[in-house]
């Protein structure tokens, strides 16, 4: 399915969530648990938290269907509740009480995935240790810088969508991906 | 064409084209350009170090249970038709403290009835749904206002 077909069709999806069908608001977390929780885990860092936060994100949506009205594409409604949630949890320093933020228990599960056949102890402590790099330099990024960039890599959105999931201009959009990623170069180019 | 790197488009061509989303025409422009600009080759080099970097790390699965906690969240959440009307009716600036109050109080008793989960005991659904309340009002921006009465 295209992206405007799938566009279309999530905003009939929640339009007849407001209008009571449940099946549809199924539908909806059904397409985009995975993306949602994703997202968050990689602005958090902690997949306990993401998915929390994530819960949180559909509960909102939830909560707000008497009142949707399809002005926009979905994912960009979805992405800017979330983006909020996130940075709202960033912002009031959750993580400094008592919660762990890197979550090292998931650290290993990329490896397995990106290393061919069985790999040997050696390479597997190599690739652990990009991908910290990856997760601190990603860390070390200011919360919308951070949220611009995942959307942009992960979510494949273009500017203009991140624009109004962040609800600022385009060019502020140009502006924050070319410090982001400029910050990521200087921590992370010498991986290649 | 313009430098993307020392243009005011702010390198977002040579993103673009990194990430394998510019158009066919504009991409040909650019490869012209790169032959001829080091500085533009280096930035895409950097960048596409950065990107591969990124390409690796995935996210987790999501917990088998996810579904249904969001479902029990919604449950617990679910309004009666008292409360709606409730909100509806209330939805103003401005609300009185001791009307805010009463209607909390009322909130409390009305909310008190037979557990609807098992696993919930009743003084726990009522406290929730209190809180719930508080937590709406505030957002209504009313309960700030009675407490500042105070
Ligand atoms: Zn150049």
């Amino acid at each position: 399915m295209g992206a405007v077909a799938a566009a279309r069709d999530d905003s009939e999806l929640m339009l007849r969530v407001k209008a009571g069908d449940k099946a549809s608001f199924d539908l909806l977390l059904d397409r985009y648990r995975a993306p949602v929780v994703g997202f968050l885990y990689r602005m958090v860092q902690n997949q306990a938290v993401a998915e929390d936060l994530a819960q949180e994100v559909f509960l909102r949506v939830y909560r707000a269907r008497a009142g949707y009205e399809p002005v926009a594409r979905f994912t960009t409604w979805l992405f800017r509740i979330a983006t909020r949630v996130a940075l709202t949890w960033l912002r009031d320093g959750r993580r400094e009480q008592g919660q762990e933020s890197v979550d090292d228990e998931h650290a290993g599960a990329a490896v397995r995935e990106i290393a061919d056949g069985r790999p040997s102890v050696e390479q597997t402590l190599v690739c652990e240790a990009r991908l910290e790099e990856v997760r601190r330099a990603i860390l070390a990024l200011p919360g919308k810088q951070r949220a611009a960039v995942l959307m942009h890599k992960y979510e494949e959105m273009e500017y203009s969508q991140i624009a109004r999931v962040l609800e600022c201009s385009e060019s502020a959009v140009k502006s924050l991906l070319f410090r982001a990623y400029e910050n990521l170069r200087a921590r992370l180019a010498h991986m290649a | 064409m313009n430098c993307p790197v020392r243009s005011e488009g702010r390198g977002e061509s040579l993103l673009e084209y990194c990430a394998g989303r510019l158009d066919a025409s504009k991409a040909a422009a650019l490869e012209a350009h790169l032959e001829a600009c080091p500085a533009c080759r280096d930035f895409l080099a950097n960048q596409e170090a950065v990107w591969h970097a990124l390409e690796a790390w995935e996210a987790p699965p999501v917990s088998p249970g996810f579904d249904q906690r969001v479902y029990r969240m919604m449950e617990r959440e679910s309004p009666s038709a008292w409360w709606e009307r409730f909100r509806t009716a209330w939805r103003r600036p401005a609300v009185p403290l001791a009307a805010t109050a009463a209607l909390l109080l009322v909130a409390g008793i009305l909310s008190y009835r037979p557990a609807p989960a098992p696993e919930q005991p009743a003084q726990a659904v009522e406290i929730e749904q209190v809180e719930r309340a508080l937590e709406d009002l505030d957002m209504l921006g009313q309960w700030s206002g009675a407490e500042h009465a105070l």
